[in-house]
């Protein structure tokens, strides 16, 4: 456990170390002003709009700079040779996975409790502490999904555009779900083909949707009940994909 | 680069992840199926907040907004007959689009050959009462959707009076030569199924002898046409 921790630990150094926190603030800075900007346009529902811009906006960017973080590490780490001279030591590659994914994952969660923050005084605290609680069990889910693509594929481009293909898929899926079993032609066999394929991949994705809501905030909708229901999904898909992290890493000639 | 065997990967590991598997199979299959709710249609937002949400670019923002109107009836996982929404803030919706995009014709399309279909006499009267007022505004644009409201207004309510209207409207106001003499033609049609065989005579007489007609196919057909006016109104006066 010690070595587990100890892997995590310096990956957070390193992300804290990183230029990673000028970016995030100037992410911040950026939406704050332009949901300002918003909200002095707006000709009625002035806050509900900003709430609105400044939720999705930064939910958003926050999981685009972790993503990025993660898998350039990562990336970069395999071609340093990093991981081959800690193998080198008596770790067991199963631990230098679970420090990343560790590590990586409180790395992020830090990314979004910072983007989360300037929300915090625009909404009332019972909205926002459940939606913020729910942004960092999703934020748990995209960095092992990064992780994961950081072992799993070589080069940046190919594992960022697998990690936001996932998010947004996980986002949407609920929906292509439903219009593919309300289409008008569902007796052809193509139509029966991509409706079993669309309801495979929702039995192994998580619902994104279901995630830190915007209505939440703005409609002040309390989701407390369904938090627990969010932390189980985020454990059991989290185990799934370290697993399947562990398995390539296993595998990988370093 | 070669991956090492499968061998290499502990058989707890792949245990572990074959029934972390089965759980998350489990989980989801568990969970309830996405339901679907029908979404009643907002009201549009002003025409000076569509304006500025649109940054500058208001064709962009009219034609998204039209596509999202467009799909309003097949929402997410679910069906709705065009006859189920509100005809009110639907013609407040078109309004905005056209404020956004004046030359736009997809309102005007909309108008009349989509929503004006419902088998609802009072929203199809909204649809065509709609494309007549925007017809007013660019009538060389805009003719060929009020003539297809004049045909809705003749052939689905049976409404000679309002189809013989929308005939005059595109026969007035709209003067541009490429327009088809058909169009500027629809009044002495309409006239005749009224039973206003001499007005009809009358008005297809100064039609020819305007000299506009040059088709000769045209002018021979047309012709015909008004000698058979002629020969029933001679027949319903000698009757008298």
């Amino acid at each position: 456990m010690r070595k587990i921790l100890a892997i995590a630990r310096f990956t957070l150094l390193e992300a804290a170390r990183s230029r990673l926190l000028w970016l995030v603030l100037s992410a911040i800075l950026l939406f704050t002003g332009a949901s300002f900007l918003i909200r002095e346009l707006a000709i009625t529902d002035s806050q509900r709009l900003q709430v609105a811009f400044l939720a999705t906006g930064l939910r958003a960017i926050s999981a685009l700079i972790a993503t990025a973080f993660i898998i350039s590490t990562l990336q970069r780490e395999f071609n340093d040779k990093g991981p081959a001279l800690l193998l080198a030591l008596d770790l067991p590659r199963s631990h230098f996975v679970l420090g990343k994914i560790l590590g990586m994952s409180l790395a992020a969660m830090l990314i979004a409790l910072a983007c989360a923050l300037p929300l915090a005084p625009l909404v009332p605290a019972a909205a926002w502490w459940p939606w913020v609680a729910s942004l960092l069990l999703e934020t748990g889910i995209v960095a092992a999904v990064s992780v994961f693509c950081g072992i799993t594929l070589r080069g940046v481009a190919a594992g960022l555009t697998l990690t936001i293909g996932f998010y947004l898929l996980a986002k949407s899926l609920a929906t292509i779900q439903l219009i593919s079993h309300a289409s008008l032609n569902a007796a052809s066999v193509s139509h029966r083909y991509m409706t079993g394929l669309v309801d495979t991949l929702a039995l192994l994705l998580p619902r994104l949707d279901q995630f830190a809501q915007t209505r939440w905030l703005v409609d002040g909708v309390l989701p407390a009940p369904m938090l627990g229901a969010l932390a189980l999904q985020t454990l059991i898909f989290v185990a799934l994909i370290t697993s399947a992290a562990m398995f390539d890493m296993y595998r990988k000639n370093l | 680069m070669r991956v090492r065997s499968v061998h290499a990967v502990p058989r707890a590991l792949m245990l572990c992840g074959v029934l972390l598997l089965a759980l998350q199979i489990t989980w989801r299959a568990l969970q309830a199926a996405p339901n679907a709710n029908a979404e009643a249609l907002a009201p549009p937002p002003s025409a000076t907040a569509a304006q500025l949400a649109s940054l500058g670019e208001p064709i962009t923002l009219s034609g998204l907004l039209a596509l999202r109107l467009q799909a309003f009836d097949n929402q997410p996982g679910i069906s709705i007959p065009f006859a189920a929404l509100d005809y009110g803030r639907l013609t407040a919706w078109l309004d905005t689009l056209l404020v956004l995009d004046p030359h736009s014709n997809y309102p005007l399309l909309m108008s009349s050959y989509l929503y004006a279909q419902v088998p609802d006499p009072a929203k199809q009267r909204l649809m065509l009462d709609f494309t007549y007022r925007q017809f007013l505004a660019d009538p060389e644009q805009r003719w060929r959707y009020l003539a297809h409201a004049a045909l809705i207004a003749k052939h689905r309510l049976h409404d000679l009076p309002l189809a013989l209207t929308y005939a005059r409207a595109i026969q007035q106001h709209a003067r541009d030569p490429g327009i088809p003499h058909w169009a500027s033609q629809m009044p002495i049609f309409i006239l005749e199924d009224m039973g206003e065989r001499e007005a009809a005579k009358i008005e297809l007489g100064a039609l020819l002898a305007t000299g506009s007609i040059t088709d000769p196919q045209e002018k021979h057909f047309l012709t015909e046409r008004y000698s058979e006016l002629e020969t029933k109104s001679l027949k319903s006066r000698q009757l008298r």
